[in-house]
């Protein structure tokens, strides 16, 4: 296991290495200016100039790069052209907030969307399953802003139960967790409606195969077939799905975050790319990269426990 | 149905918990004397007062530094001393130049910072601030000092501004008010801060004092006790960001702000100040919406065409966009409020306010040669005002025959491409404080990449820049405005005022006509009821 999660991380050197470069070039081709989005429409083009020096905008792409490259084999991921403090630093602040409502999106996730899924392959084409499966769907298909805005204004601006905007301090928990709870269920109800679909579709698969109805056979008690012989095989996509799900909330979870006013990865990269930060963007994209291989090789690790075909091989 | 004792106390646990989870609006509510106001943005852009620009950055930075004269709380045309014990009047040297010498006041406390601590501001921190505003490689705004020096006076506590040819007081004070490069930085914390990190860390003598910058949510602001006109009734202000204007609004009404940057449309303004404690105001100063022509593009140099385009305009158009009063029409370049402006009965006098007028507009295409019309290319900004500005100008040219193709980029990328002269019509929206600035950066060879329209009234506002009288004065900058409508190279269209809205309780503590610093103004008098 040890070799094999080395050998992830040593190929994942020129995926990191491929995405950087990527990233530097594409940054740079759009038009604009950093120096002019920095300092704004009223400096001369003296004080541009100088910014621009200063910031070593004036330097040819390969010494750019060069420089870049040399920084973050040192660990340095350059500082914000805007805020011109170090670009980790700024990440390693928002980084917790996007963590947190990723993973409180994800525990509501599973713990709706897989009793949902199962319970609606069980009960296969009755009210119950028409109905998990039309609000699944309209989970899907509704916007999380619109989803954000709804909450906000029921639960917020009338019910006044919860906060409508920001991230709490994490020294405060109480206060934390109220914040957390309608961003968290935006974007969670998206992640549920999918997971719902995705289980439902896996059981029905799982409970039409030969060892469920032998394990039926057997006379065991429905609840014991689920759990031990139906469900434990669905976890499997089931886990793909989450590993997948991890990445893309971690950078997808912009919108809430916009409407919530909560800090974040996904939020603190649109904002740098309309400020033509290159600096911040390009070490948002390596922290990115980064969180797509730990989280892979999580769910390879937890696919060994799960799955015992890939343990025994 | 029988209940255990164990089911009970479930119950009233889970009651308890339920009641606390769901108790009351009141945890949220504002804490103490704490005022949250949200701005339209994500995050800060620049704190250095020397190149703050952004709305929000604006806002802040006035919060904490002074300068020497300040605008009158609420309002863009009257000054006051600020810093300085009164507005000095001005001496002419004999060697032509003129001298304002200003006397600051003495017990001035700048707010500590780590390895600085409170100290009284001293002529050496002017000395230092204002030769770092002059200075084009540490301040957006060191060409407005251009010629200018600065040197201790004879007299204790004597600051002498030297500027090399007499000028107006409506010239010289802007510059050295609370904005811009006039806001004043201690040395000792500067240095103390750092240059790059004073960005996002800046320390001055204001009513408030920065406490902490939280990435795209907020800065914390706290009360400076120690302020020279007394310690500010409010304990500490909360700038927040929040981009997304429904978001702010259900904030409000949920009571997570107090003040929020508003929409810039009469109906929303109207519905939100229609809602049970809450008021919507709407107050200067407006930024402008003009055009710029580019006398030299191919097309646009026949007089004939860039009349015929300013016949297919109507300004009504424009100001529906955010209807009356956030939307209000201006007939000059620079805006009727301020010194130089055109009322509408000045253009109308000067035969310079042009109505809209299809049929006229397309006889006189068909004069210049293009009977069908042409097509021009246009960058145009994505942010709103600038994209339906964009739209309605693509439609009224439709209607004369010409085709605008637009196309929409990043805001950043526009000001770029459209100082590579990329658009022969280039719509432009700012505030500047006086019309010197606006013909300087738009209309004089002085203004490099920013003269869109290559059309230049040098010698009306270097005539104006020499005229001491502020009447006189006032009447250049009018025929320099004058000149640049019967040249068709500039239109202006309207201009938009700022809305915010706040809760009733919050009381800014002046009227509110109009702000340069573009927020409401809060200092040491605001308060919350």
């Amino acid at each position: 296991m040890l070799r094999h999660i080395l050998r992830r991380l040593l190929l994942a050197i020129p995926t990191l290495w491929a995405v950087v470069t990527i990233i530097f070039l594409v940054v740079r081709v759009v038009p604009g200016d950093p120096a002019r989005a920095v300092l704004g429409d009223y400096a001369s083009e003296e004080t541009i100039n100088a910014y621009r020096e200063q910031m070593g905008l004036n330097d040819s792409l390969w010494v750019q790069y060069k420089n870049y490259i040399f920084g973050l084999l040192q660990g340095d991921l350059g500082n914000s052209l805007v805020t011109r403090t170090p670009a980790w630093d700024q990440i390693r602040n928002v980084l917790p907030h996007t963590i947190e409502l990723s993973i409180a999106a994800i525990i509501l996730a599973l713990a709706v969307g897989i009793p949902m899924g199962v319970i609606s392959a069980m009960k296969r084409n009755t009210t119950i399953d028409y109905v998990t499966r039309v609000v699944s769907l309209a989970g899907l298909s509704a916007p999380a802003f619109y989803i954000g805005l709804l909450l906000m204004y029921i639960f917020a601006a009338k019910l006044g139960w919860f906060p409508a905007v920001g991230a709490g301090d994490f020294s405060d928990p109480w206060d934390n967790l109220r914040r957390l709870v309608l961003p968290a269920l935006t974007l969670g109800m998206v992640e549920t409606a999918s997971v719902t679909r995705m289980t439902r579709s896996v059981m029905l698969n799982v409970l039409n195969a030969d060892y469920v109805r032998t394990a039926r056979a057997k006379g065991l008690v429905e609840s014991r077939v689920m759990r031990e012989h139906a469900l434990r095989s669905a976890m499997v996509p089931i886990i793909s799905l989450v590993g997948i799900f991890t990445i893309g909330l971690i950078g997808g979870s912009v919108l809430t975050e916009q409407v919530f006013g909560r800090p974040g990865l996904g939020s603190r990269l649109v904002g740098a790319t309309r400020q033509f930060d290159y600096n911040m963007v390009q070490a948002i994209m390596v922290v990115y990269a980064f969180i797509i291989v730990i989280v892979n090789i999580i769910v390879d690790i937890v696919y060994t426990y799960v799955d015992p075909r890939v343990r025994n091989s | 149905m029988a209940i255990t004792r164990r089911q009970f106390t479930q119950l009233i646990g889970v009651g308890a918990i339920g009641a606390a989870v769901f108790k009351a609006p009141a945890a949220f509510a504002q804490d103490g004397g704490t005022l949250r106001i949200a701005m339209n943005t994500s995050d800060i852009g620049n704190l250095d007062p020397h190149f703050a620009s952004g709305s929000q950055d604006r806002a802040i930075v006035d919060m904490i530094f002074n300068g020497l004269v300040r605008y009158v709380p609420g309002k863009s045309d009257e000054f006051e001393a600020d810093l300085a014990e009164a507005i000095p009047d001005p001496v002419t040297n004999d060697d032509g130049t003129q001298s304002w010498t200003f006397t600051l006041k003495s017990g001035v406390k700048t707010h500590a910072t780590d390895g600085a601590d409170s100290a009284d501001l001293t002529v050496d921190d002017l000395l230092f601030s204002f030769t770092k505003a002059a200075n084009a490689e540490t301040s957006a705004y060191a060409g407005n000092y251009a010629g200018w020096a600065f040197a201790a006076g004879d007299g204790e506590n004597e600051f002498v501004v030297t500027v090399p040819v007499p000028i107006s007081t409506s010239l010289f004070l802007p510059n050295v008010a609370n904005y811009s490069g006039g806001y004043v930085i201690p040395q000792a914390a500067f240095e103390a801060v750092g240059a790059e990190a004073f960005v996002s860390h800046p320390v001055g003598t204001g009513p408030f004092a920065f406490v902490a910058h939280t990435p795209q949510l907020s800065v914390e602001l706290t009360a400076h006790a120690d302020f020279f006109r007394g310690a500010p009734q409010l304990a500490g202000v909360n700038v927040m960001f929040q981009a997304d204007a429904t978001a702010r609004e259900l904030a409000l009404q949920a009571g997570d702000y107090d003040v929020i940057y508003g929409v810039s449309e009469s109906s929303w303004a109207q519905r939100l100040d229609d809602l049970d404690g809450f008021t919507a105001d709407v107050f200067g100063v407006g930024e402008v919406v003009w055009l710029n022509f580019n006398i030299e593009h191919d097309i646009l140099k026949d007089v004939k065409v860039r009349e015929a385009i300013f016949k297919a305009i109507s300004r009504d158009n424009y100001v529906a966009l955010s209807g009356a009063p956030v939307g209000e029409k201006v007939f000059s370049v620079v805006p009727a409020f301020l010194p130089g402006g055109l009322s509408e009965e000045d253009a109308e006098a000067a035969g310079v306010n042009y109505q809209q007028d299809i049929e006229g507009a397309k006889a006189l295409l068909a004069e210049a040669g293009y009977p069908d019309g042409f097509e021009l290319d246009m960058i145009a900004s994505e942010q709103t005002a600038y994209r339906t500005t964009s739209e309605v100008l693509q439609e009224e040219l439709r209607q004369i025959g010409i085709t605008v193709n637009l196309e929409v980029v990043q805001h950043a990328t526009m000001h770029e491409l459209i100082r590579q002269d990329r658009n022969a019509i280039t719509i432009y929206i700012a505030f500047r404080p006086t019309a010197d600035i606006y013909l300087t950066q738009f209309f004089s060879t002085d203004g490099g990449v920013t003269n869109f329209s290559k059309f230049t009234v040098n010698d009306l506002r270097d005539q104006a820049r020499g005229e001491l009288d502020a009447d006189a004065q006032a009447e250049l900058w009018r025929q320099a405005n004058i000149e640049i409508l019967q040249n068709y190279a500039g239109y202006g269209l309207m201009f938009q005022n700022q809305v915010f809205v706040r809760r009733d309780e919050v009381d800014y503590g002046h009227e509110l006509t109009a702000v340069v610093q573009l927020y409401p103004g809060i200092n040491e008098t605001t308060s919350m009821g």
